[in-house]
């Protein structure tokens, strides 16, 4: 029996000696810097290249402007100014660096600059980093935003397209394009060398080389080219380094781009190096520890970084990034909205904007921080920064009559015809069932405000007296009512002024003739207007009612709420309307949405460039990121009425027509109602209070580390 | 599912000569008294069984948790009515639409039936009620549970009993493809299935009977061959038995017997296995009443808040407590059938 | 015997070819715009609509006939690479390789307290057989058997890090990973990849003692989980030696029963304990992509379990195939060790 106990001793000793001394181990010193010589910022995911021209994530972004520069760079403080970067000159009209018709661009390229790697920069570097650019115009990628304003084509495709036609070959063009092989160079034909040549050079006419000057012909006067120029696209990449035989990238020439055209991310061969003339070099890419380890560019052309080591580290789970916040290992981490709770009882340092609501840029001065007196509190927390994000729920004018989500696809009372949302009564229906001031309150904890409109506050163009919808039970029954050959009128009520229609919710509490919040806190009314809807006749709907799908892709809390509110509120309002509420992870809803199977979608816009084009294309034309998957009523309609007019604002150089434009398109996006637009989120960053230097600029897609110190 | 004595009595006391000859008499006297020596076998089986399992403390635990929770899944409308206007019951109700957590309240206990208005075990993220979801939750393990093993057991009984039956051809085919399902871990294939499929509780179900029934097929098909060649079969066979009949009434109640304690102790681990990948995000959707989706929450709500790190020890101690007991009930039961039914496991003497 | 290992070895290829077939087959039953997910993360990349759709698909070959991918596929194992992994930016063999040695790491580490306490328990069940010992055993068996992973998991971390700060999630602490990535001034050398043999290869033993306390929770959850396997195989073939003529004959002899059981029974039971070799592996693939994902522990089973939630066809489908060519060669190895020791054993 001896040997039992023998081993049995063993084991408990060195389990005990194992917890004894793990136990002891752990010492916490906080006040102490930690890792003074290195940032460390724990977030989510990680980048999905380090090209420039391939990168249309943020991460990706993050990335690429700490090593790369870029022409000119967001002002500190402001999102829609600019200052000089690699160009000694933001070009104005006022110094003549734009020309008068809008469409030439002059910029001095600075002098002296070194690329990491010791190569000089120079025009002829710039010149080639923006062909580069439109060449590779990869399919998902974000080149349409240059493309747009200098050749006027959405695709490089559709530009070698259009040349090819000029030259009268197109129908061989098009034969051979679809039988040529990258991998087989015999494929590429005589008639495709020729077309690919010519359109190369007629690209590379619209930039110029004079002198130390790099000049830029668009095609069009758009007024916001400026501000394309800032994203990672915009990014200036060392020629003499990409086509080194090391990298092997495009040299540059006509005959050779076909081959580097439309690459893969593992094809594309700046997908892992980096070489740029930026603040920090790459040090490695760990992609099993999704961590980016980026150390200090010592021959930086402005003062070197602080900071001699910059990590950004992809941790997916909040608790395990919570738990390096706390014991100092994380400079900076990212916290979601529901979590916040958690964190707020360690700050120490509060800083908000003046008061009165959200502010889209944070100075570099901390006059506006206070001391919160929480006790061992270690972080700072900066808050009500605006995103340049909107939350909206976009309706399917055409479901696809095949689709699961439709019921019995008619409109008896047991599903919806798959033109159910092209009746405008029932999306204005939908507008007025969501309570705006609750989903704030509640699923945003307060920080998010409800939008304007397609243009969100935060941006130029933005028609702050632009109507909104509002909760109103009284003003959804009507719309209900009116839908699918219902007839109704408004009338104004005693005082005789149509204003709004009047406000009556389950919750709130009217005294006198003031609303006051009712049982659960939040105040949903917006206005205390006396309009009535007289409905004359209820249509179809309302006498059959409908049996309806949402769906929202898994794992965003917040959007699964958007869905939980119109289901809670338009199930109420007749016993016949039935609402299913499903998740579906984003495959299948990537899926559904291009099949047109979605109902509606509720899906997120973060801006590419900060200018009102980047956000009337994507909800409003007929080809837009999101009214494009709208179903081809709206894309009819979008044709008809607002294309040209998207078209004429951007090129406008007038700012007082231009606002004419913007303000007409946000009308019209409110009468329409093709999306129920809930909200603008303002955001949080948590540091720890040993950084310094941190200030909010919603143009960069992540930490700009040059900023910070330790 | 029927309890059947094991084989090895079985066989001894149906070892008869075999009965030869063309007397259609004889040989229908002779099935008579098969059919009422099969049921009193029968009876038998269940009253030994029955008796083996009162005198094992661990299976009275296990049968009492078992009673439990059913009926904690029967009276679930009592337990936890469905708020008003609902129009599925198993969609756990969200106190708000604030995302955050919140304890339980002990008020909610003054009556019984708890009022889940009152969240008695308090609301998980996303302000979900972790008592109805509970509740509720427990219909959906037992759904789960019973739903898979019975499909891999029907299936891999049938395919195990072919391929031992038969042999040869089928025999080396059947076991090839059981060999190919095997070699990929049921938790594994089951979550490539999933994540091909489309996440949902269904697709989960059907990736967990597509990759658990060749256990079933394997551990049949070789009680099948040891059971084939005994007499009474070859009797049977003699006696101009079809195939069907000699399998289903000859071979496979003197051969199921491992196969039932093997399936009382799947239907919890299959529970499990479902609620692993809602857990991971895979099964069901959010809100639907299920313990791994319930559990899948707290990874969220792990470390509490700053200085308080089991400020949120209710989002996973209730759902972790329900699913170690649910599993363990049936853990228990099974592994006394195991115990009994076993002859390797009985033991002799000491 | 030899005839039998070359006949288990030509099988072999059948079996993967077929598990290449049954994981593409389930991969086929996306559609084209469902895989196209892995590489469109976000809708605000679909600018300029459906044509946007189309040109996407068409650029990753989502379009191509079925079989033609099969077959694409198949070469592309053939040259080592597995296909591209979206969720690792790199090839999937690249990805697997790079994962793998955190894995070999945690399977060593599990190993030795499943083989320790699994056989001791084991016997100790099956000696004392009805005894408090023995249920107690039971139980405890039972408990590993059915805890669900994830349940401990979260419940280990909550008490042994939450509230005692012991044993943190991750492989190492962030001045460690400083250390291993060579940012600091010391020159760490990478030999293994394993994190505790190098810390003593490059005489950090501070590394090593960090790496050891990051290891402590998902060791302890996957050999909790494992250790009722063998117990179980044990305990059941020490019950049947212990009946075994030969043992009664030494009994009978009058020997001690310590060295009854340790000379006569427990060699034998040990032989048949063996044969759950493949049962370990099988489960230690289970519990470990689940504990690795929970302990944020990267290495392969949280690999396999991330690119799963972001449809990640290709690493999917070449994980998958990794761990089943592992469960089928330790079969085999499993049962040609069986064959060696066991002298009873015909292999046909």
């Amino acid at each position: 029996m001896w040997r039992h106990l023998n081993l049995r001793w063993i084991v408990g000793a060195a389990l005990l000696l194992l917890i004894a001394t793990a136990g002891g181990a752990v010492s916490a010193a906080q006040n102490q810097v930690k890792n003074p010589d290195t940032l460390i910022e724990a977030t989510i995911g990680g980048p999905e290249t380090l090209d420039p021209a391939w990168g249309y994530d943020t991460a990706s972004g993050e990335v690429i402007q700490n090593v790369y520069d870029t022409l000119i760079f967001p002002k500190a403080d402001s999102a829609s100014e600019f200052v000089p970067m690699l160009s000694t000159n933001v070009p104005s009209v006022a110094d003549g660096t734009i020309s008068k018709d809008g469409l030439t661009y002059t910029f001095h390229i600075r002098q002296g600059v070194k690329f990491q790697n010791g190569d000089d920069l120079t025009p002829f570097t710039v010149k080639y980093s923006f062909e580069r650019d439109l060449i590779q115009d990869r399919a998902g990628g974000p080149i349409w935003i240059l493309l747009d304003p200098i050749l006027n084509v959405g695709t490089w495709d559709s530009f070698v397209a259009g040349v090819a036609k000029k030259m009268g070959v197109a129908d061989q063009y098009a034969k051979d394009l679809k039988a040529f092989d990258p991998t087989k160079p015999g494929t590429y034909t005589a008639t495709m060398k020729q077309v690919d040549q010519k359109a190369f050079n007629e690209m590379a006419g619209h930039f110029q080389i004079k002198g130390n000057d790099f000049i830029v012909r668009l095609a069009k006067p758009a007024a916001y080219f400026l501000s394309t120029l800032v994203g990672n696209w915009g990014s200036i990449v060392d020629w003499t380094w990409v086509t080194s035989k090391g990298v092997g990238g495009w040299n540059g020439g006509a005959a050779t781009w076909r081959f580097f055209h439309n690459p893969k991310a593992e094809q594309s061969k700046l997908f892992s190096e980096m070489n740029g003339t930026g603040p920090y070099k790459l040090a490695s890419w760990d992609r099993v520890n999704k961590k980016v380890i980026l150390v200090r560019n010592d021959h930086y052309w402005r003062t070197s970084a602080a900071v001699k080591t910059a990590i950004i580290e992809g941790i997916d789970e909040f608790s395990t990034r919570f738990l390096l916040f706390q014991k100092g290992d994380a400079d900076m981490i990212y916290v979601p909205r529901q979590n916040v709770g958690q964190v707020d009882p360690l700050v120490a340092e509060l800083c908000t904007p003046k008061a009165g609501g959200p502010d889209f840029t944070m100075p570099a001065n901390r006059d506006k921080c206070q001391a919160t007196g929480n006790k061992n509190a270690t972080l700072r927390l900066f808050k009500d920064l605006g995103e340049n994000l909107n939350q909206g729920v976009y309706f399917q004018y055409d479901i696809n009559p095949t689709s699961k989500y439709i019921g019995s696809g008619k409109m008896d009372g047991q599903g919806v015809p798959p033109e159910f949302f092209s009746d405008i009564n029932v999306r204005k229906g939908f507008a007025y069932a969501f309570q705006y001031k609750t989903y704030i309150q509640q699923a945003w904890l307060g920080e998010a405000v409800q939008p304007t409109g397609p243009i969100p506050a935060s941006l130029p163009f933005n028609n702050p007296e632009n109507p909104i919808y509002f909760y109103s039970m009284n003003d959804a029954k009507a719309e209900f009512q009116m839908a699918w050959g219902g007839t109704g009128h408004i009338v104004a009520g005693p005082n005789g002024v149509l204003d709004s229609a009047q406000v009556l919710t389950e919750d709130d509490v009217i005294k006198g003739d003031t609303i006051q919040p009712g049982p659960d806190g939040v105040l949903e009314t917006s206005a205390l207007g006396d309009d009535q809807i007289v409905v004359d006749k209820t249509g179809e709907l309302w006498n059959k009612g409908f049996d309806l799908t949402l769906l929202y892709n898994t794992g965003n809390a917040q959007r699964k709420t958007a869905t939980q509110i119109f289901q809670k509120n338009i199930q109420n309002l007749n016993p016949k309307f039935s609402i299913t509420i499903q998740s579906e992870a984003w495959p299948q809803y990537l899926k559904d949405l291009i099949a047109g199977n979605l109902t509606m979608f509720v899906i997120g816009w973060l801006e590419d460039f900060h200018d009102p084009h980047d956000w009337v294309v994507p909800l409003m034309a007929s080809y837009g990121a999101f009214s494009g998957f709208q179903g081809k009523t709206l894309l009819d309609y979008a044709k008809a009425h607002w294309d040209a007019l998207i078209n004429s604002a951007s090129v406008e150089l007038n700012k007082a027509k231009r606002q004419a434009d913007y303000n007409k398109l946000q009308l019209w996006y409110f009468e329409q109602a093709p999306s129920v637009v809930t909200v603008q989120a303002l955001g949080r960053h948590y540091e720890q209070l040993w950084v310094k230097g941190w200030f909010y600029n919603p143009l960069y897609p992540g930490q700009y580390f040059y900023n910070m110190s330790k | 599912m029927k309890f059947i004595k094991p084989h090895r009595r079985t066989h001894l006391r149906t070892a008869r000569p075999k009965p030869q000859g063309v007397f259609t008499s004889r040989a229908s006297a002779y099935r008579l008294r098969q059919f009422q020596d099969y049921l009193a076998r029968r009876r038998r089986g269940l009253r030994w069984l029955s008796q083996r399992v009162r005198r094992s403390p661990l299976a009275i635990i296990g049968l009492v948790l078992v009673l439990f929770f059913s009926f904690v899944a029967l009276a679930a409308p009592w337990l936890a009515p469905p708020p008003s206007g609902a129009r599925n019951p198993y969609m756990i109700p969200r106190a708000s639409f604030r995302p955050y957590p919140e304890p339980p309240e002990s008020a909610a206990w003054r009556s019984f039936p708890p009022d889940w208005h009152k969240h008695p075990l308090g609301l998980t993220g996303d302000q979900y009620d972790i008592y109805y979801g509970i509740i509720w939750g427990t219909r959906t393990a037992f759904r789960v549970g019973f739903e898979v093993t019975f499909s891999i057991v029907f299936v891999g009984v049938l395919l195990g009993a072919l391929a031992g039956f038969f042999g040869k051809r089928i025999d080396n085919l059947i076991m090839r493809v059981v060999d190919i399902f095997l070699s990929l871990p049921a938790l594994i294939g089951a979550i490539v299935l999933v994540s091909f499929m489309g996440k949902g509780l269904n697709s989960v179900i059907i990736a967990f009977i597509v990759f658990g029934w060749p256990f079933y097929a394997r551990l049949t098909r070789g009680e099948v061959l040891r059971v084939k060649e005994v007499d009474y079969v070859n009797a049977a066979r003699a006696s101009g038995a079809s195939n069907l009949r000699i399998i289903f009434r000859h071979i496979l109640p003197n051969a199921i017997s491992p196969v039932v304690a093997a399936a009382t102790l799947d239907i919890g681990s299959q529970m499990v296995g479902v609620a692993t990948l809602s857990f991971l995000g895979l099964g069901s959707p959010e809100g639907y009443a299920d313990w791994g989706q319930l559990a899948s929450f707290a990874r969220n709500w792990i470390v509490g808040s700053a200085g308080d790190p089991t400020q949120y020890w209710y989002v996973i101690a209730f759902p972790g407590i329900a699913l170690l007991l649910f599993v363990l009930s049936f853990a228990l039961l099974g592994d006394a059938f195991q115990e009994i039914l076993d002859p390797r496991m009985r033991g002799e003497g000491r | 015997m030899i005839a039998f290992i070359i006949r288990r070895l030509v099988i072999l290829p059948v079996i993967i070819l077929g598990v290449t077939l049954i994981t593409y087959a389930m991969f086929s039953l996306l559609s084209p715009a469902e895989q196209l997910a892995a590489y469109v993360s976000s809708p605000t990349q679909l600018h300029g609509g459906t044509a946007a759709v189309e040109r996407l698909i068409h650029t990753y070959g989502l379009d191509r006939p079925i079989w033609e991918r099969y077959l694409n596929w198949l070469d592309n194992i053939f040259h080592g690479k597995l296909g591209w992994s979206t969720y690792a930016n790199m090839w999937v063999s690249q990805a697997i390789a790079a994962y793998f040695p955190a894995t070999l790491e945690l399977a060593i580490y599990s190993f030795i307290p499943v083989i320790i306490v699994g056989i001791w328990l084991g016997v100790l069940s099956a000696v004392k057989q009805n005894t408090i010992i023995d249920h107690l055993t039971r139980i405890m068996a039972i408990l590993g058997w059915g805890f669900p992973s994830f349940v401990l998991a979260i419940f280990l971390i909550l008490i042994f890090f939450g509230i005692l700060g012991w044993f943190p999630p991750g492989r190492l602490s962030t001045w460690a990973d400083l250390v291993v990535s060579n940012l600091t001034s010391f020159h760490f050398i990478r030999y293994t990849g394993l994190n505790t043999i190098d810390g003593i290869l490059n005489w950090r033993w501070d590394i090593t003692w960090n790496a050891f306390r990051h290891l402590v929770g998902p060791v302890f959850t996957i050999s909790f989980l494992e250790w009722a396997i063998l117990l179980r195989v044990m305990r059941a073939s020490m019950l049947e030696v212990l009946r075994q003529d030969y043992v009664r004959t030494a009994r009978a002899k009058g020997l001690p029963e310590r060295v009854v059981i340790k000379k006569h029974a427990r060699r034998n039971a040990l032989i048949s304990a063996v044969t759950v070799g493949g049962l370990l592996v099988l489960g230690f693939f289970t519990g470990g992509a689940i504990t690795e994902t929970v302990y944020n522990y990267r290495g392969l089973g949280y690999f396999f379990v991330f690119s799963a939630t972001q449809l990640d066809s290709a690493a999917i489908m070449g994980t998958a195939l990794v761990i089943s060519g592992g469960v089928v060669l330790t079969n085999l190895i499993v049962d040609v060790l069986y064959a060696i020791i066991d002298p009873r054993v015909r292999l046909e």
